[in-house]
């Protein structure tokens, strides 16, 4: 497995225990980005899991809840057993630890959280949309972090994404293109 | 009749927005037939019909199917081959740090790959990648090394070919499916025919995914008489 899956992981795991949220947002970002142009769902997972992290140990009402010691020390737990595995190239190893830590992040989500839609779904349509962002196709971002398609393509439409590129052609000339296909 | 092609990002964005209709006014008055590939009839009917959530919406796009102004194109062996040959050129054009980038997947590659067996110039498509590719490849290559800061290698050879299979495609969005249809008559059909109607339609798409910006709605609404 890629050195950099378990360096990224070192660095989610020191962020994560240290509470420092501003780090774990940009681990997430720098991963999908990543895992966007190497076309990487591994990766693509640490970049959820890292924003979920940043979303959890930024809210109040997880971190001061009675049971968050102990969601800490799993999840550190799980993530130092997740580097070891992508060290040794144990990608089933990797793999059921990650899987140990969504479950983590979603049991005490649904415990703890008011939204119906979970943590972790709306964390992997917040990748897939900086993936999109970042050049890859909506079904292709979608795929990357497991997203479903629909609700990405709304989230990404709510945000400024689509208004940072030079349009090649206005809405009167596509309009003109497509009336003179019609007229043909 | 003139054949069109939908991708499912528009598909979703028109329906979303309650307008699905327009497309069997646009049918009846322009003759038009909208057609779709398999994989996205599956992902925008057979799957979302068994979520509560996107229901509405898969039957809405199933009753279009029914009435017959959307049409499914069935995915044929020559299909399946250059969509797998699109996928492959697709995945082949950019490089970085020596790996190649996969800028679409299969559903964006079948929508491409199903339009010259069925004789269509035109692809309404609301994201934003693939028209890309299609209208400006040498772009995407720009547009990747400015966000990632670091050099993107374009394969020529990649490009040509993808050129000569996808070069001819007219590409439009559903904003300017909307503009048509509030020109022809047949936006009228569905909501009362003003301007702030279209505006409102024109934001919906926006809003609904479509990569249409503000500024471009804002330029295209000053030109729209009263």
């Amino acid at each position: 497995m890629d050195p950099k899956l378990w360096k990224r992981l070192d660095a989610v795991t020191k962020a994560f225990a240290a509470r420092k949220t501003p780090d774990l947002k940009q681990i997430g970002r720098d991963s999908i980005e990543e895992a966007a142009v190497e076309n990487d769902p591994e990766l693509a997972l640490v970049s959820v899991v890292a924003y979920c992290l940043y979303k959890m140990a930024s809210k109040n009402h997880f971190v001061k809840n009675r049971r968050w010691p102990r969601v800490v020390e799993i999840i550190l737990g799980n993530l130092k057993k997740g580097r070891s595995a992508a060290e040794q190239g144990d990608e089933a190893r990797f793999t059921r630890n990650l899987a140990s830590i969504v479950g983590e992040i979603q049991f005490i989500d649904h415990e703890l959280s008011n939204y119906a839609k979970d943590l972790f779904e709306k964390a992997k349509i917040k990748q897939a949309s900086t993936a999109y962002a970042a050049g890859v196709s909506l079904s292709q971002a979608a795929a990357l972090t497991g997203a479903d398609r629909k609700e990405l393509q709304k989230y990404i439409g709510i945000t400024r994404i689509h208004d940072e590129q030079e349009p090649l052609y206005s809405i009167q000339e596509r309009l003109a293109k497509m009336r003179e296909l019609l007229n043909a | 009749m003139k054949n069109i092609a939908i991708d499912s990002s528009s598909l979703i964005t028109i329906s979303d927005s309650c307008l699905i209709r327009i497309l069997k006014h646009l049918s009846d008055s322009e003759g038009i037939s909208f057609i779709i590939p398999q994989s996205v009839y599956y992902e925008s009917v057979e799957k979302p019909l068994k979520i509560k959530k996107f229901e509405l919406n898969a039957v809405r796009i199933r009753d279009a199917v029914e009435d017959g102004y959307l049409k499914v194109a069935k995915t044929t062996q020559t299909v399946r081959q250059k969509m797998l040959e699109l996928n492959e050129i697709a995945s082949s054009l950019c490089t970085a740090k020596g790996k190649r980038i996969k800028l679409i997947d299969l559903g964006e590659a079948e929508t491409l790959a199903m339009m010259k067996e069925n004789n269509a110039g035109l692809l309404v498509i609301d994201e934003r990648t693939t028209r890309m590719l299609i209208e400006e490849p040498e772009n995407v290559v720009h547009f990747l090394e400015r966000r990632h800061k670091s050099r993107v290698d374009l394969d020529f050879g990649a490009l040509k070919r993808f050129r000569e299979l996808f070069g001819g495609i007219r590409i439009v969005r559903s904003v300017e499916l909307i503009a048509l249809a509030y020109e022809t008559g047949a936006f009228e059909k569905e909501l009362h025919k003003s301007k702030q109607s279209l505006e409102a339609a024109l934001y919906s798409a926006k809003f609904g995914g479509c990569a249409v910006s503000f500024e471009e709605i804002n330029d295209f609404m000053k030109k729209v008489g009263s």
